[in-house]
């Protein structure tokens, strides 16, 4: 009993490591979290996970040909948990994002080694995440569906 | 400047809040600018493009509504500066302005009904009271309304605050007293009452709270189906603004579809929009060549937010994320329904930077997006049009809800 308490809280933190910025095989780990099922196609000049989620939304997080996840999106009804998509990047999110206002529907975090924008409404949100200097050439973030 | 834009500057972002930079609210009311005259009715209330409780808002548009203890006629309080948001459902207050005890409704295991409410941009954490709500010669019993900020339940999930951005439980956190969430639809989670929904609603004990499903009699939902008449869907009114802008702005928020002479449809265009999927609620704009798919119209977002790459972006990094093309410019695009129907529209972006700081409306206010997909049709789309909002499953002479119509 004690053994397989020690052998899960070891797992934890590798279950818990999150994909944006990590290995492909961190995708693994989101899925499971979000207890979503995962669909992988290979393009020209990335990997596409996608991880449909029990609640309707879809998350699809992309590596690139040396498998680090350099782009995640989100498109549906509810926001993903996005501190378990983001990894070590939420922390720098959540504090760049800190001001005051009073559009709740428009969000633009934009930084030399993180870009955040999301967008919608109540029932409907569409966001994406990516690292600017990962991105691989001749991709173009705004093409990515 | 202010502390709001220190803070995102020092964090090297770019947010909407930057605009605070060129409002300070209030103003001259010499240069406010007025709709066209609406007889005094009992389904009109003002609704006011102004600074907002904190005085630096920028296109956000409020009005005053007041709440009562269900049933009572005396233990009520009439609460301003709230947010009339086409983008949410319900009614969403923040208890610091209010002073009635209002209890909270139980969840389906008897503890305290508790949301966190997920913006684009943040959440908001408390529990959900019914109460009645007035507004003009309107009135809606025993609506679940949700209380934001209430320390009766200081702990928010961590499921809740994983959803991201920021921590919106105060007036100053919020940028209003509270948002009346009038879109097209009825329920703000019609899915909660089937299964549970991660970081939505939630059962609560004082010490601990669990997701749970919620039957939708009990969630957080679209007061004005509950008004006994003019309760089919709004319209929102507001007058034209010159590009310069104005220090505020007063129009009306009218109650009803075709039930009375003030809310008829007239030669408006319907365009339907989807009941589920991922762009519920929202439309398709066609602009530059590109079928946008993920757009929507939304009197709470305080700018037009798109992408074009020739529009030049503003140079300061105050205004990062915003256009300042050199002279104000008129663009085309077309908005299409999910019955296929398509209007053409026409709107201006001005220079952020140019705006003048002691006014709060400004109808050229763009910024950029790279969101795949999205255009936001927020409040500037809202100057000089008339916007129907036809709730779902609810008929007008125009047609069946949901549905806009401009």
């Amino acid at each position: 009993m004690l053994a397989g308490t020690a052998a899960i809280a070891m797992l934890l933190p590798c279950l818990a490591s999150a994909a944006l910025g990590e290995p492909e095989a961190s995708v693994l780990a989101d899925g499971a979290q979000l207890q979503g099922s995962i669909k992988v196609s290979d393009q020209a000049s990335y990997r596409l996970h996608e991880i449909q989620l029990p609640s309707g939304t879809l998350v699809r997080e992309y590596a690139g040909l040396d498998g680090t996840v350099f782009a995640i999106t989100w498109h549906g009804p509810y926001v993903p948990n996005l501190r378990q998509i983001l990894g070590r990047y939420f922390d720098a999110y959540v504090a760049a994002a800190k001001a005051p206002h009073a559009d709740h529907h428009h969000l633009q975090v934009k930084q030399s080694d993180l870009v955040v924008e999301a967008s919608g409404h109540m029932r409907a949100y569409n966001g994406h995440a990516y690292l600017p200097q990962a991105i691989p050439g001749g991709v173009s973030v705004g093409d990515l569906p | 400047m202010r502390p709001a834009l220190l803070q995102a500057l020092r964090n090297g972002c770019m947010l909407v809040i930057c605009l605070s930079a060129i409002s300070c609210g209030g103003g001259s009311s010499l240069s406010g600018v007025s709709a066209p005259v609406i007889p005094p009715s009992s389904n009109v209330v003002d609704v006011v493009v102004g600074g907002g409780p904190n005085g630096n808002s920028v296109n956000s548009l409020y009005t005053t509504v007041t709440v009562c203890v269900p049933g009572s006629t005396t233990l009520c309080q009439t609460i301003d500066n709230i947010l009339v948001d086409t983008g949410s459902y319900g009614l969403r207050l923040l208890v610091s302005p209010l002073t009635l005890s209002l209890p909270v409704l139980a969840a389906a295991d008897g503890n305290a009904l508790v949301e966190c409410t997920i913006f684009v941009d943040g959440y908001s954490w408390g529990p959900v009271a019914a109460m009645d709500i007035h507004i003009t010669g309107e009135s809606a019993s025993s609506v679940p309304v949700q209380l934001i900020g209430d320390t009766r339940f200081p702990t928010v999930p961590s499921d809740c605050s994983s959803t991201g951005g920021t921590a919106e439980n105060t007036v100053a956190t919020f940028g209003a007293n509270g948002v009346l969430g009038i879109g097209v639809f009825l329920q703000d989670c019609p899915d909660c009452s089937a299964s549970v929904i991660p970081a939505f609603y939630y059962s609560c004990t004082s010490t601990a709270c669990t997701n749970t499903m919620v039957a939708l009699a009990s969630q957080v939902q679209n007061p004005v189906p509950f008004f006994v008449t003019d309760n089919n869907g709004t319209i929102i009114t507001l007058p034209a603004v010159v590009p310069g802008g104005a220090a505020s702005v007063t129009g009306s928020l009218i109650f009803g579809i075709d039930t009375e002479s003030n809310n008829q449809s007239g030669s408006q265009t319907v365009l339907t929009v989807p009941t589920s999927g991922a762009n519920a609620g929202g439309v398709t704009t066609i602009f530059n060549g590109q079928t946008l798919s993920a757009s929507f119209i939304d009197s709470g977002s305080n700018a037009l937010y798109f992408n074009d790459s020739s529009i030049t972006p503003c140079a300061s990094s105050q205004f990062a994320g915003f256009y300042c093309p050199v002279i104000t410019s008129t663009f085309g695009a077309t908005i299409q329904g999910a019955n296929a129907i398509s209007v053409p529209v026409t709107f201006s972006v001005g220079d952020a930077e140019t705006l003048s700081q002691s006014f709060t409306a400004f109808p050229g206010l763009a910024g950029t997006t790279t969101v795949a997909g999205s255009f936001d049709w927020g409040l500037p789309f809202f100057y000089n049009h008339r916007v129907a909002t036809a709730i779902e499953g609810f008929t007008t002479s125009a047609g069946t809800g949901p549905y806009i119509a401009f």
